[in-house]
């Protein structure tokens, strides 16, 4: 008897306990709810709004992504770009010219805010630094003649004639691409040459690097890319992980300018 | 039911018994010691009609072995007899005193199997032998004796094994150097050092000095020196009795091989300068390696040639090399990479971190086996 009624007290403490923690749980979640929280801050963007400058990062090595042209002066697709980039942010472009081989130490010691200079996405590098959604692709295309309709992949490629750039990536591509299917591969010194030659007949489809196409049909009509990309090469903007208001706002841009045709004017005009 | 025959009972007793013998055989030899996946297997000996081919390995990080024996397999079929590879001192020594040789011996280990001569190149400062916030390029006087010890103990190691050793690298650029100004008398100290130990382990051992760096900074340039001066330098400072062979770097950039050389100019045939340093001092019996040089076909780079123009420039420097008696062996930067590296210097390689040969080296091993016709049929 006296044994249930200890069971019986013991039941009561248990149900009080699991009501005074219930209690205290909800209570720290009002709390917690409740008190202001401190914004965690992005200094590098503070930064930048604080002195009206964005430094970038940029190795003018790589036409007509970034380089100087006759007169001295830097220009450049990304040049436009990170103008670009300012206008929309309000604040001025400072360009620091550093070899590649410096451009994301330069980014760690924070000497520049953010890296704009035809850079690769490099998974490796994605604990060190964040990247923002890529801005142009610089991958192998395939490219055919305007008025070809027979051919929109290189699963079409089969007893074709396959013009390459001899030794390019796009020569790598295509011999791997040998392995499992038969077709006649014409290599050519230049790209340029690969792309005349399929306009002018001599063979079907050229595999290329989509800035060789759009260089050629700039001052060439005939051709077109068909098809996804056979390899990727996406270009991308660093910026350190704890800028992370810098990196929304490029990602916001760079989508808006896919968007409304900006990043299209930019590669009619540099390509 | 019909019962079967004694005979055939006898048969499946029989096959039964066997089975049973063969799963037991089976779980034995499993239970037994795991056998070795990759093995060295047979030597080889690299087929080539020009001795002098070289390519510079990068399997400093290469974890899996077989990545390691496949890469140095395409070396030797392409028709390459040297390698240049990087073996840390950080690395090694790790400690004071304390050495693991494992990932080095499984690289020379595989290269002398496969028939390749193996230049070691030694640096990267392990972090007990320099100053907390310093580059593992920074190697202060007071540890040069440091330096000399992890050489002896390497050139013993290796003995029999690998007779080649460059005692750092660039020295004449500042980040080479630590990020401080280039020291040519300082670095020659280090070489002096470095080869008395080296000669203790194995007085048959060759060291190679250098591995200087095109450049043509001028004295003061706060990022290098010219290598011409450099060389100049470090034999006004004694460097002479003190090395074998002399190591430099040769990159062509946008220059054929047979462009003419200049002082204020960097292109593969500076290569003669420095001889000419080498002459003067009176140095010129010893050979040359040129342990880094070729050209890259980055599509954009500003210094990088179209894929065909390196293709041809890359042969025609082998075959250049050749026809000079005082370089001993032309190695290319670089074969393959581990990883993709996602810049210009993916452009350098020979075949892709997936073990894709590139067209180039289908070129050069064509070269190699004695197919010189392929400039007349190829197009350009």
């Amino acid at each position: 008897m006296r044994r249930m009624a200890d069971q019986g007290k013991l039941r009561t403490l248990s149900a009080a306990l699991v009501i005074a923690l219930a209690l205290l749980t909800a209570a720290s979640g009002i709390w917690i709810l409740l008190t202001p929280v401190e914004p965690a801050k992005d200094k590098t963007w503070e930064r930048i709004q604080t002195d009206g400058v964005m430094r970038i990062g940029m190795d003018a090595s790589y036409p007509p992504f970034e380089y100087f042209d006759q007169e001295g002066d830097l220009v450049g697709f990304d040049v436009d770009l990170a103008h670009e980039l300012g206008r929309r942010f309000g604040v001025d472009v400072e360009f620091v010219i550093i070899s590649f081989d410096g451009l994301y130490d330069a980014l760690r010691v924070q000497r520049v805010d953010l890296i704009l200079s035809a850079l690769p996405f490099d998974l490796r590098l994605t604990e060190d630094v964040a990247y923002s959604h890529p801005y142009f692709n610089a991958g192998q295309v395939l490219v055919v003649r305007d008025e070809e309709t027979d051919l929109s992949s290189v699963e079409d490629l089969e007893a074709r004639k396959v013009g390459v750039e001899w030794g390019s990536m796009g020569d790598v591509e295509a011999r791997q691409l040998l392995r499992r299917m038969d077709f006649e591969l014409f290599p050519y010194p230049t790209p340029a040459e690969a792309l005349t030659s399929l306009n002018a007949g001599a063979v079907d489809a050229v595999i290329v690097d989509t800035v060789s196409v759009y260089q050629f049909s700039d001052a060439n009509n005939g051709v077109k890319i068909v098809g996804p990309p056979i390899a990727d090469d996406p270009y991308v903007i660093a910026t350190l992980l704890s800028s992370y208001v810098l990196q929304e706002r490029l990602n916001e841009a760079i989508l808006d300018m896919s968007g409304s045709g900006h990043l299209d004017r930019l590669r009619l005009e540099w390509f | 039911m019909k019962e079967k025959p004694l005979g055939t009972r006898f048969t499946q007793g029989a096959a039964y018994l066997a089975r049973f013998v063969a799963i037991l055989f089976v779980l034995a030899a499993a239970a037994a010691s795991p056998q070795p996946i990759i093995v060295l297997g047979q030597r080889h000996v690299v087929e080539t009609m020009n001795h002098k081919m070289g390519v510079h390995t990068r399997l400093t990080d290469e974890v899996e072995e077989w990545k390691i024996q496949r890469t140095l397999q395409l070396v030797r079929e392409m028709g390459a007899q040297w390698i240049v590879e990087y073996f840390p001192w950080g690395y090694i020594e790790p400690a004071r005193g304390e050495f693991d040789w494992q990932h080095a011996d499984l690289v020379v280990d595989h290269a002398v199997n496969q028939g390749l001569t193996v230049i070691a190149r030694l640096d990267f400062v392990p972090e007990w032998a320099r100053p907390k916030d310093t580059t593992f390029r920074y190697l202060d006087e007071e540890h040069f004796g440091d330096y000399a010890d992890f050489v002896h103990a390497f050139v013993d190691h290796f003995r029999g094994r690998v007779n080649y050793f460059i005692i750092w690298n660039e020295p004449n650029l500042s980040f080479e150097w630590g990020y401080r100004p280039v020291d040519p008398e300082s670095y020659t100290e280090l070489l002096k050092q470095s080869y008395l130990r080296a000669k203790q382990a194995n007085p048959d051992c060759l060291v190679l000095a250098g591995g200087l760096a095109p450049t043509i900074a001028r004295e003061g340039n706060e990022w290098g020196l010219s290598d011409l001066l450099f060389l100049q330098r470090m034999y006004d400072a004694g460097a002479r009795d003190y090395f074998d062979i002399l190591a430099i770097h040769s990159y062509g950039y946008v220059f054929p091989p047979d462009d003419p050389p200049a002082e204020n100019k960097i292109n593969f045939s500076r290569a003669q300068l420095i001889r000419e340093v080498m002459v003067r001092n009176g140095d010129g019996d010893k050979k040359i390696i040129i342990t880094e040089g070729g050209w890259n076909d980055h599509p954009r780079w500003t210094k990088a040639v179209r894929p065909y123009q390196r293709i041809i420039y890359t042969i025609q420097a082998y075959e250049l090399a050749k026809d000079w008696d005082w370089c001993q062996a032309l190695v290319l930067w670089s074969f393959r990479t581990p990883v993709p590296e996602k810049n210009f210097r993916d452009y350098y390689s020979l075949v892709t971190p997936g073990f894709i040969v590139k067209p180039i080296y289908l070129e050069i091993q064509d070269y190699s086996r004695g197919d010189i016709e392929w400039l007349e049929e190829r197009p350009g």
